[in-house]
Order: structure tokens, then C-alpha cells, then sequence
């Protein structure tokens, strides 16, 4: 009972504007001074114990590799070698645009940093070229998403912790279904040629394959590095993500497009994002642990065994809940909130905790275009100066790929749990 | 008395904003010395760790402290839009006092605690386990300063303006969605990210300075 309380004040006071980490500390704490047996002093510790991580360290390493990347100028680089590897294909800057944010994922973990960066370039760029305004738009956001699924995720880092699992595993498990949202994507694009075949014949601009590919070599190393360093056994996540923001550093500047106040402005940005996100893990591993006493999952998973003893249907209502939750939530405070209630029952169903994360991962990654939270939504307004409404408007035929995607990993385990079996066995 | 507070306010944000980048930095070049070390020296560090983990936390809890001045975590907001400015201005002076209410409970009821686990220290480096919460204890505390001051003088300028008309101030905009303040920084600075700036808080002069850089 004191659990349903407990939720339902979190609810309340997250619907009263009050911040996430706020939200959920205030009912446990109120919670913990009820209780006979537990004292502040004890709160305190489990909050400590949510950030006192060596593994969450990887956390602001990876924003700050994707705030570096962006400030450097490392994005244009990327597009431009796409532009002229994919010059003389119908769609062609359709497919740059997806394939952009597939490379763009491999230094950032954020669908945000994504859409804001490649957005500005090219949304303008395939409306100059007789794109639909709403297309681009809804590509755009839409691709921005694979971003926070492809390693490194910081949503994957945060599952990876939270459930005890290995984050190298994760992101393993996250490479495959990252790839399928990127070929659906493509498949959609193929469509939108094929109906538009005038406004997407010879739309590309001039450039010289050659030299944006000397210039984008280096970049693409980066994913070598972090995944390679995690796979060869030469360095942690967090290693590697300290090594992958020192490499984009040294490229900036040798590239001569990292300024000494855009670094410094990167370096503020990703201490006060990382303020921002790993406050929230604190008040959740306060949040978790009371869920755990007060036997919240055993509340779930007996509730669920009187609908259903079938693990498929039980993944289905998990998208559905997790995807209401996510038009609500941000992924990383749905994930600390969802986690701690949903992997117990998941495991007692035999659904393996990676498989599990990459779907939670996916679904709440969903939320960031939909309405009313879509943080991409109002990034891409922003930044292609569309209103959020035609933005909107633009992101919803998306959702079709999405879920696709969507249901293929959920109901086909063996695309996220091949890889890093067969990687890490 | 309101300048004092608003200089105070603005004075502790860029202390936090300071230290919080400079943990960060340090942490970046810890690990890739420790990587360094290992395979360039052969010496594995057996306390860069430990180091980076007392880090973490610090900089989790000064940045936490430094966008709470700034009003910039994240929250969800589905309703306040739709407020006249004077219920809204109510609202947010609500949000405040729950901050300062729930920061200030487990900073004062976590205090016996912290003083009880002074004598411990961590096993590498030694340090003592109240310095290791003391970085938390003294977030919470930064937290309450912002948001009382905020209600403060969020609640002074209400009293000076006539009802329905908006004021201008550091708590006129409440806790709002962290992407409003991206999407104005977007638009502002021109840098992309998840960024944390811009935003019209009393902090003028580092959202000035954001967008001027």
C-alpha cells in the first residue's frame, strides 16, 4: 500500500512541474522517515551508491565525445563524404541523411545531439532540393533515434548499470537492431523515391569523393576505437570513452574547427547535462531500492501471471506501457523508473535482461518524437525553424518503420543476443 | 537585500560551473593516463579509479546545484503554459518550496550520518568516507540556496507587479522542460547538444556569455 502511495505522489508532484529527481526523492524520503527501521543517513547511502559507479563515469565521457564532435565541425564531415560516395542514387540525400546518423551514432549516445546537428544541415539541404518540408523533417527525427540505440548509448549505459549487466554486452546486443531501424529506414526512403521520382533525381550537390573522403578517414576510426578497445579487451566502456573524446579533441583541432571557446563551451555543457541525467540516477537508486523492499516486482509479476503465462504477450503489454511512458518521460528517467519493476518480472518469464534492455531501449527512444514530451520534436523546430507543429505532422508516418523495428527486435530475440554471444562467448 | 541575494545566487553558480567543468576535465585526463599508463609504461594505476568515482560524484552534485540556479532540470511540463502569468508565477514559487523542503530534509536528516562515517576511509586513496557524502550533503544544500533565493525574489517581484502582468526575474519561468532551454540555445548560440544554456534567469550574464561564445 505505502508503494502505491509512494507511486502516486511521484506522479503527482512530476505532473505539478516539480524536476524528475525531485519527484521521485521527495515520496522516498517521506517513505524512509515513516519507516522504524531505516534512517536519512541510509537514503543518503543509496543515493551515493547509484552514482558511486565506475561504469556510469562513461556517462559524461560519451556526451562530451558528442559535444565535441558537433562544435568540431565533425558532422559536415560525415555528410559530405556521404554526398559524394551516394552521388548519381534517386533519393540520394534521403539515404545520407539516415546513413548520416548512423556513422554520427558511433560518437554520440544522444538522439538530441543528433538531430540538432545533422538537422541544421539537412533539412534546409533536401527542401532546397524539392524534398517535402514534412519528409525531411520526420527523416531527420526519425534517424536521429538510432543515435541512443547504436553503442556508445547513454541509455544503454544507464539499463547497463542500473540492471547489473555489462554495458560491452549491451552495446553489443544494441549493434544489430540499430543497424535493421537503419536498413527499414532506407526501405522508406526507397519508397518516397520511387512516388517522388522528379524531386529526387540528380539532387546532390558537387563533391569530390576523393577528398571528403581523406577528410572524413579519420573520423570514422572512432568507432574502432570505442568498440574495438571494448571488444580486444584493451580498455573498459568508460576507458574507451575517455580515449574516443580525447581522439575528437585532437581532431578539432588538427582539422582547425575546434575553437578554444567552443571546447570550453562543450566541456560546461557536459558537466551541467551530466548534473542534469546523473542526478536523476541518485534519486532513482533510492527510488529502485524501495520498490525492491517493498516487493513492487513480485506485486507486478503476480498481477501479470493472472493475464498471461506467455512471454510474448508480456513483451507485448511492456511495448505498450513503455511507449505511453515514453511520450511522458525522458528514456533515462523511464528506464531508472521502469527498470527496478519490470527486469525481475522479465527474467521470471526467461527473457534475457540484454534482449530486455535493447527493447525498453527502443520503445522509450520512440517517445523523443512523439507529443507532448518529443525533446527531438522541438530540437529539429529549432534548428530547421519549422513549427513544431509541421514537425509533428512530419514524424508520424515515421512511426510506421519505428514500430516495425520495434516489433521484429521484440519478437526476434536472437538479432539482439547473437552478436555478443558470439563476441563475448 | 535582493541584490545581495541575486549576487550571491549568480556568484555560487559560477563557482559550481567552474569546479564542475574542472572535475570533468580532470576526470577525462585521469582515465587516459590511466590507459597511458598501462599499455605506454606498463604501470596500472591502482588509484584513478577510486579518484574518478569520488569525482563523479562531486561533479554529479555541484551540476546539479548549478542548473538548479538555473532552473534547467529536467521536469515535465503539460499545463503551466496555459496559466495567467500570475497563477503561474504561484506555481513555480510551489515547485521551489517543494526543492527546498525535500533538499533540505535529507541534508539535515543525512548530517549524523556523514559525521558518523568521518573515521572511514576509502581504500586506495584514504580519503574520508564524509568527504565521499560530504560532496552529496553539500549539493543538497547549493540546491535549497538556488531554489529559496529563486522563491525569494520570484516572490518579491510578484508583490511589485500589478496582477496578469509578467515579470522579469529568475523564477519567472520555472522548472520547464530542459529542451526549451536547448531549443533556445539552439537558436541563441548555434551549438549543438544537449546544451544547458541559455536561459532568462537572474544568470544574465552567463547566458550572455554562453551565446556570445
Amino acid at each position: 500500500m505505502s508503494l502505491l502511495w509512494m507511486v502516486l505522489g511521484m506522479l503527482a508532484l512530476l505532473l505539478g512541474r516539480v524536476p524528475v529527481a525531485i519527484s521521485m526523492l521527495l515520496p522516498c524520503l517521506v517513505y524512509v522517515s515513516l519507516s522504524p527501521d531505516i534512517t536519512l543517513g541510509v537514503a543518503l547511502q543509496r543515493i551515493m551508491s547509484g552514482i558511486d559507479s565506475f561504469a556510469l563515469l562513461a556517462v559524461p565521457l560519451f556526451i562530451l565525445t558528442g559535444y565535441i564532435s558537433n562544435a568540431g565541425g565533425l558532422a559536415d564531415r560525415l555528410f559530405r563524404f556521404l554526398l559524394g560516395l551516394l552521388r548519381g542514387v534517386p533519393g540520394s540525400l534521403g539515404y545520407v541523411n539516415v546513413i548520416s546518423s548512423l556513422l554520427f551514432s558511433w560518437m554520440s549516445g544522444a538522439a538530441v545531439a543528433d538531430a540538432a546537428g545533422l538537422g541544421s544541415v539537412l533539412v534546409p539541404a533536401m527542401k532546397k532540393r524539392g524534398y517535402d518540408e514534412g519528409f525531411s523533417l520526420g527523416l531527420t527525427g526519425a534517424s536521429s533515434l538510432i543515435g541512443p540505440v547504436m553503442p556508445p548509448s547513454i541509455p544503454a549505459i544507464i539499463y547497463a548499470v542500473t540492471a547489473g549487466v555489462s554495458v560491452g554486452g549491451l552495446f553489443f546486443a544494441s549493434v544489430l537492431p540499430a543497424l535493421l531501424l537503419t536498413a527499414i529506414l532506407c526501405v522508406a526512403v526507397a519508397i518516397y523515391s520511387a512516388w517522388n521520382p522528379l524531386t529526387t533525381a540528380g539532387d546532390e550537390p558537387n563533391v569530390s569523393l576523393r577528398q571528403a573522403s581523406l577528410e572524413a578517414a579519420p573520423i570514422l576510426i572512432t568507432p574502432v576505437i570505442i568498440l574495438g578497445g571494448i571488444l580486444g579487451g584493451v580498455m573498459t566502456p568508460t576507458e574507451a570513452a575517455a580515449v574516443a573524446a580525447l581522439y575528437v579533441i585532437v581532431l578539432g583541432w588538427l582539422f582547425r574547427s575546434l575553437s578554444r571557446a567552443a571546447l570550453v563551451q562543450a566541456l560546461q555543457e557536459t558537466a551541467t547535462t551530466t548534473g542534469s541525467i546523473l542526478l536523476i540516477v541518485a534519486a532513482a537508486s533510492l527510488f529502485g531500492w524501495i520498490i525492491a523492499r517493498e516487493q513492487g516486482p513480485q506485486m507486478v509479476a503476480d498481477w501479470l501471471a493472472t493475464v498471461t503465462d506467455n512471454p510474448y504477450v508480456f513483451l507485448l503489454l511492456v511495448n505498450v506501457a513503455l511507449l505511453l511512458i515514453g511520450m511522458l518521460l525522458e528514456p533515462v528517467a523511464a528506464l531508472l523508473i521502469m527498470v527496478p519493476i519490470l527486469l525481475p518480472v522479465a527474467r521470471e518469464y526467461g527473457i534475457d535482461p540484454l534482449h530486455f534492455g535493447v527493447i525498453m531501449i527502443l520503445n522509450l527512444v520512440i517517445g523523443l518524437i512523439t507529443p507532448p514530451v518529443g525533446l527531438v520534436l522541438y530540437v529539429l523546430s529549432s534548428v530547421s525553424k519549422a513549427p513544431v507543429q509541421r514537425v509533428m505532422w512530419g514524424t508520424w508516418p515515421f512511426l510506421l518503420p519505428l514500430f516495425t523495428t520495434l516489433l521484429i527486435v521484440t519478437f526476434v530475440p536472437e538479432l539482439s543476443l547473437w552478436l555478443p554471444r558470439w563476441l563475448l562467448k | 537585500m535582493n541584490r545581495l541575494l541575486r549576487g550571491l545566487h549568480e556568484r555560487l553558480q559560477q563557482l559550481e560551473r567552474l569546479s564542475a567543468t574542472l572535475i570533468l576535465v580532470g576526470l577525462l585526463v585521469t582515465m587516459v593516463s590511466q590507459v597511458v599508463a598501462r599499455y605506454v609504461f606498463r604501470a596500472a594505476f591502482s588509484w584513478s579509479e577510486e579518484l574518478c568515482r569520488f569525482g563523479l560524484v562531486w561533479l554529479t552534485f555541484l551540476a546539479a546545484a548549478y542548473i538548479m540556479g538555473q532552473q534547467q532540470h529536467i521536469a515535465v511540463d503539460l499545463w503551466s503554459q496555459g496559466l495567467r502569468p500570475r497563477w503561474r508565477l504561484w506555481a513555480d514559487r510551489a515547485v521551489q518550496g517543494v526543492v527546498v523542503f525535500t533538499c533540505l530534509l535529507l541534508f539535515v536528516g543525512s548530517l549524523k550520518f556523514v559525521w558518523h562515517v568521518h573515521p572511514v576511509g576509502s581504500p586506495s586513496l584514504g580519503i574520508p568516507k564524509s568527504l565521499w557524502y560530504g560532496g552529496a550533503s553539500l549539493g543538497l544544500l547549493l540546491m535549497a540556496v538556488h531554489a529559496g533565493i529563486q522563491a525569494y525574489l520570484g516572490w518579491q517581484e510578484t508583490e511589485a507587479h500589478s496582477p496578469g502582468e509578467v515579470a522579469s526575474g529568475p523564477t519567472v519561468e520555472g522548472f520547464q522542460l530542459h529542451w526549451e532551454a536547448e531549443a533556445r540555445a539552439e537558436s541563441t548560440s548555434g551549438v549543438a547538444g544537449e546544451s544547458s544554456a541559455d536561459k532568462a534567469t537572474g544568470s544574465g550574464s552567463d547566458a550572455d556569455e554562453r551565446a556570445g561564445a
